[in-house]
């Protein structure tokens, strides 16, 4: 046995710098919060590798850029399943000790109605908001183009048709997402849902 | 990574008790016998420490000079990793370069 | 006193810390924090009489209790910067100057007992890493080394204490020994202490109480705070320094398995270096001091030919409270009632 433990430098460059990072404060983690803050930022590293590869990715569905996400973050040691039974079905879920669950709900966008199902479906059929259980992401896969627009407009048409619904962070643009805070009719309890979409159009103008 | 999380665990159902408190990389490197698992190791380790009912912990000791093994707190850890900084638990002084002179490593959880 | 126990004792004190002195010192500043003074100023006196001291238990004739507490209360403190300072540290200038010299910096009394604290400077060896963006070629230096380390000689202030407790019969002295001292250095002073008290003609120090009778108690009761460390001779003839390095309440060295097992194959073992640590909590402050107990060797001109331990160092202390805790342990081990009579 080598006597010498592996340094923290070591071991974050075994993942590669901010992969590694994420995967000492993502076992290190003091609360849910920070517990999230980590999911996010991988999260983000994930969206980056789909955009990245959207051109391989081109004819792949919900469920295949999907498994991707789930995958990846599997890889960097946050332990993420995909399609799970969970009252019916979410596409990918990650729990971590102390009771922390975050559902995530996948549509590859086709029109707004669609994307009102993803919403009620993590924000009705799945989250309960109860502790450690209040976060979930609608992700909104796009191959439309002018991602910042349609995240826009499925943000207004999400207050005007869903009564209770409240944007509570807009970074619509730059950052491509916003987030809203509802009422679980379940617990009661608020439930908080980020909407982020992944901009995969493949249109090579060369 | 499921297989790579089952040979880990494996390997920590052999210890034997008192055993599980100071558990480095190479422990878990030398008795993974197949290669997928030791390239996954380092994954299998952070989810077997962050699974609801985790039976691993991962801590942190800076390496003194004069003291050997100065563990961190939880917080300590925490911050570091956040940041990049580290006050040295004694002198008050910031640690240059601590994250080269902090050695993590696992202990087997109290209720495992 | 470490930057840990700082830390505890201005968050105690309400105040917000940050990475280390520097960073701490920079958000109050950026904050605008409301500090109080008067309260710190307290702590940083118990810490004065109490944090990382070296301290030998001289038995006293209970006659000569009101004379003894009458010379160090009416004690004449120093004419000088240590004095004018206390209880704050003396500026670099004056550190520089200093000299190894006692000097009365102030008479303390509090419920516990009254003592007399002596300033002297001292010059440590420190180790210090150099950053490699110090040189003129960086990464010159950092192709040929993994660290520069630079040996600095540099002062320091000690703070050591005279204490006559109101509940013990004993005197103590408590010579400062920080991280770097060397114990010769610290039997000097002490030697040096010793010799002033008396100069009083009140009562003659002879020698201080054997802690040695300590050493296996401490080892024996399981209850007994966390072992850290010990140093023994097997029946076998191995001499087997054990260490657990983990500040953790539950990692014991006496029942560590590696020591279990090393100890039932042999006949026994004859322990004389001990470290014994303690966590407990009270008003919302986490105190974990520790005692360490050592004699050079297995053998000594003890009675029996047992070893003798003159003092004991009592480390990780923030004030009174953690401090005193020790002594009640090391008086019931070392059965303190019973060797001062």
């Amino acid at each position: 046995m080598d006597p010498k433990d592996i340094s923290l430098a070591d071991y974050i460059a075994f993942f590669g710098n901010a992969p590694g990072g994420r995967a000492v404060r993502w076992q290190i983690a003091q609360d849910q919060q920070e517990r999230l803050v980590v999911l996010e930022e991988a999260l983000a590293h994930c969206y980056s590798s789909l955009i990245d590869t959207r051109g391989l990715n081109a004819d792949s569905g919900e469920d295949e850029l999907t498994m991707q996400v789930a995958n990846m973050l599997t890889a960097a040691g946050i332990e993420a399943t995909h399609d799970r039974h969970i009252n019916g079905h979410c596409d990918v879920i990650v729990e971590a000790d102390r009771g922390f669950m975050w559902l995530g709900e996948a549509k590859v966008h086709k029109d707004y109605g669609w994307l009102q199902d993803g919403f009620l479906q993590l924000s009705t059929r799945y989250g309960t908001a109860m502790a450690g259980r209040d976060r979930g992401e609608l992700i909104i896969y796009h191959r439309g183009g002018d991602a910042i627009k349609v995240l826009a407009t499925w943000k207004k048409k999400l207050l005007e048709e869903q009564a209770g619904v409240a944007v509570i962070e807009d970074l619509v643009d730059p950052s491509l997402f916003f987030r809203t805070s509802h009422k679980c009719p379940n617990s009661g309890c608020t439930f908080y849902v980020r909407h982020s979409i992944v901009p995969l159009m493949h249109a090579p103008g060369k | 990574m499921r297989e790579a999380c089952l040979a880990v665990t494996d390997i920590l159902v052999d210890l034997r008790p008192g055993d599980g408190k100071h558990l480095g990389l190479s422990f878990f490197h030398e008795r993974l016998k197949q290669k997928d698992h030791q390239d996954k190791l380092l994954a299998a380790l952070s989810i077997l420490c962050t699974r609801e009912g985790a039976i691993l912990k991962m801590q942190g000791y800076l390496d003194d000079d004069i003291e050997g093994q100065l563990h961190l707190s939880d917080e300590d850890f925490s911050e570091l990793s956040k940041t990049g900084q580290l006050a040295h638990p004694h002198s008050g002084e910031p640690v240059i370069n601590p994250l080269t002179k902090v050695r993590i490593f696992y202990t087997l959880r109290e209720h495992s | 006193m470490s930057w840990t126990n700082a830390r505890k004792i201005l968050n105690a004190s309400g105040v917000s810390t940050s990475h280390g002195w520097d960073g701490t010192l920079k958000k109050i500043a950026e904050n605008g924090q409301e500090v109080d003074k008067g309260r710190l100023e307290d702590f940083l006196i118990e810490h004065i009489l109490c944090g990382e001291k070296f301290t030998k238990l001289y038995p006293i004739d209970p006659a000569k209790r009101a004379p003894l507490q009458q010379a160090i209360v009416s004690a004449t403190i120093s004419d000088c910067v240590a004095a004018k300072c206390y209880p704050f540290l003396i500026g670099e200038t004056d550190l520089l100057q200093g000299t190894g010299e006692f000097q009365i910096a102030n008479v303390e009394s509090n419920e516990d007992g009254v003592g007399l604290v002596l300033s002297s400077v001292f010059w440590v060896k420190k180790r210090e890493e150099i950053s490699f963006e110090d040189f003129d070629k960086p990464e010159e230096m950092r192709s040929r080394y993994d660290e520069v380390i630079g040996v600095v000689r540099e002062p320091i202030q000690l703070f050591h204490v005279v204490w006559l407790p109101h509940h013990r019969d004993f005197l103590e002295i408590r010579v400062d020994h920080p991280r770097g001292m060397a114990e010769a250095d610290v039997h000097g002073m002490h030697s040096a202490l010793k010799g002033i008290i008396n100069d009083w003609g009140i009562s003659a120090l002879e020698k201080p109480i054997n802690l040695f009778p300590a050493v296996r108690p401490f080892y024996d009761d399981g209850s007994e705070g966390t072992v850290t460390q010990m140093t023994f001779q097997t029946t076998t003839g191995g001499i087997k320094d054990e260490k657990l390095p983990r500040r953790r309440l539950d990692a014991d060295q006496r029942t560590e398995a590696y020591h279990v097992a090393g100890k039932e194959a042999v006949d026994a073992i004859a322990i004389y270096r001990i470290t014994v640590e303690w966590g407990f909590s009270e008003d919302n402050v986490t105190y974990t001091p520790s005692i360490t107990l050592a004699a050079s060797g297995p053998a000594g001109n003890g009675e029996n030919g047992l070893p003798t331990i003159s003092g004991a160092l009592i480390n990780n202390c923030m004030r009174a409270t953690d401090y005193e805790f020790v002594i009640d342990r090391l008086g019931k081990k070392a059965q303190l009632d019973l060797q001062c009579g």
